[in-house]
């Protein structure tokens, strides 16, 4: 079984909460929590020159070396500008760090755990952005993780604070904890019921913003969403934390119904769609990401709701984390990534090995 | 299709931080003593400076918190690791 598999067919690592069965939920496909963070005095990137991003990196990396600390021993240090286009994508298709910091030049830093959980990224939107990303439901667990590093960090560097204010921050939508929670929910179920208007509405009124996956809040990306929290000062981390778990747990009941309304009443539209996503996949020569994520989506729900379709919880969220790959030709316009991930004509015969690897898996 | 940022959640606009007697003024009339940003680059730009704009451009972070949060005041972790927060 490949359920132990920790790296993909190019060796890179894939993230523990892809891999790690512990937490794994077939609606909420991960949690990420970040914290926003600030050296006091300093301008922040936005407004710094490259001498002083320098020195900003500087001082971050020289207190983030302290193998004393637990916390911070297996944080591996890259420059980012170092990285090449294909490890600039896997970090951001795994959700490591984000678009703008591998596009922002020089002297931004990635800190990535050996599991890649945990990550910092130096210079981002604001000097420090801790983060940490796990399967499922895990909010506690990723709190406990980026708080562990807040600690260490701010043990070690002046941060910018404020008695009234808390944590100060580059844009006042992250003002106070500076803390952000994301949980990714798949709910192909509530899209194929056409429920989803009714759902988001509920989750706004508890002071949620609903995102599509690649951030733009459409609805055809493989129906996987990123919801989180809209406020972030006037309530103690524990109450964010709390209010994010009642909202995805909301989300979680809700798409569990729809598939239980799906499986009842449904089951033979789903089984001609799930034939066309076949079809199309078979016959395809080119295929966009949006596309392919919208037919695995399909696909996944058929797998869920017996249909045997060989598209398993690990296999859709790998393909989460590789299949857009676009970004590798937009990072850097004058050298078209090489990777077999950032072509669309080589995207159809990927998802066909891959559902002939899944299938022979599987028997 | 992709959002270079994955973690604004909101479009912070001049309106937040403005009174509608501060937009008469001068936008240059105000100045970060630290990092030199001024009323006009607020307006512009939505994004604070330095720690020290906070201070700097304090009835105009109050008016932006309330309408983005609901509250100005925060009440979760301390920077004293010793807190209980």
């Amino acid at each position: 079984m490949r359920q132990d598999k920790k790296s993909d067919n190019h060796g890179r690592l894939i993230p523990a909460w892809i891999t790690d069965p512990i937490g794994e939920d077939p609606v909420i496909l991960s949690t990420r929590l970040r914290l926003a963070r600030n050296l006091d005095q300093f301008p922040f990137p936005h407004l710094a020159d490259r001498p002083t991003l320098r020195e900003i990196a500087r001082i971050i990396s020289s207190a983030l070396d302290d193998r004393r600390a637990k916390s911070l021993r297996s944080l591996r240090v890259v420059q980012v500008s170092s990285l090449s286009d294909t490890e600039k994508a896997a970090l951001v298709d795994s959700h490591l760090v984000s678009l703008l910091h591998v596009m922002s030049g020089p002297h931004r830093l990635a800190l990535v755990d050996e599991h890649h959980t945990v990550s910092i990224m130096v210079n981002e939107e604001d000097h420090i952005r801790i983060q940490a990303i796990l399967p499922g439901l895990m909010a506690d667990a990723a709190w406990h993780e980026a708080d562990k590093l807040d600690d260490a960090l701010i043990q070690r560097l002046p941060i910018a604070y404020d008695g009234s204010y808390g944590f100060l921050t580059a844009s006042l939508a992250n003002a106070g904890t500076g803390m952000r929670i994301s949980v990714m929910a798949h709910l192909p179920a509530l899209a194929f019921l056409e429920k989803l208007g009714a759902t988001w509405q509920a989750a706004r009124a508890l002071n949620t913003t609903v995102r599509g996956l690649y951030g733009e809040g459409g609805s055809n990306d493989g129906d996987v969403y990123q919801v989180s929290n809209s406020t972030t000062i006037g309530q103690t981390e524990k109450q964010i934390v709390g209010r994010m778990k009642a909202v995805a747990m909301y989300l979680h009941s809700e798409e569990e119904s729809a598939r239980t309304l799906v499986r009842k009443v449904r089951i033979s539209d789903l089984k001609i769609q799930v034939q066309d996503a076949f079809t199309r996949i078979e016959r395809a020569t080119a295929m966009t990401a949006e596309e392919a994520m919208q037919l695995l989506s399909i696909l996944r729900l058929g797998q869920i709701l017996g249909l045997t379709t060989y598209v398993s919880h690990r296999m859709f969220c790998e393909m989460l984390a590789s299949i857009r790959g676009s970004i590798g030709a937009i990072v850097n316009k004058d050298d078209r990534a090489r990777d077999v991930f950032y072509e669309d004509t080589k995207r159809p015969a990927l998802l066909r090995n891959r559902l002939r690897q899944e299938e022979k898996a599987a028997l | 299709m992709l959002s270079l940022n994955n973690d604004s959640v909101s479009d912070l606009s001049y309106e937040n931080f403005f009174s509608d007697a501060e937009k008469q003024l001068d936008p240059g009339s105000l100045i970060c003593p630290n990092c030199g940003t001024s009323l006009l680059d607020l307006y512009n730009d939505g994004r604070m400076g330095c720690g020290q704009c906070y201070s700097t451009f304090k009835s105009q972070v109050h008016r932006a918190l309330i309408v983005l949060h609901g509250s100005t005041a925060h009440i979760g972790k301390s920077i004293h690791l010793d807190s209980d927060y």
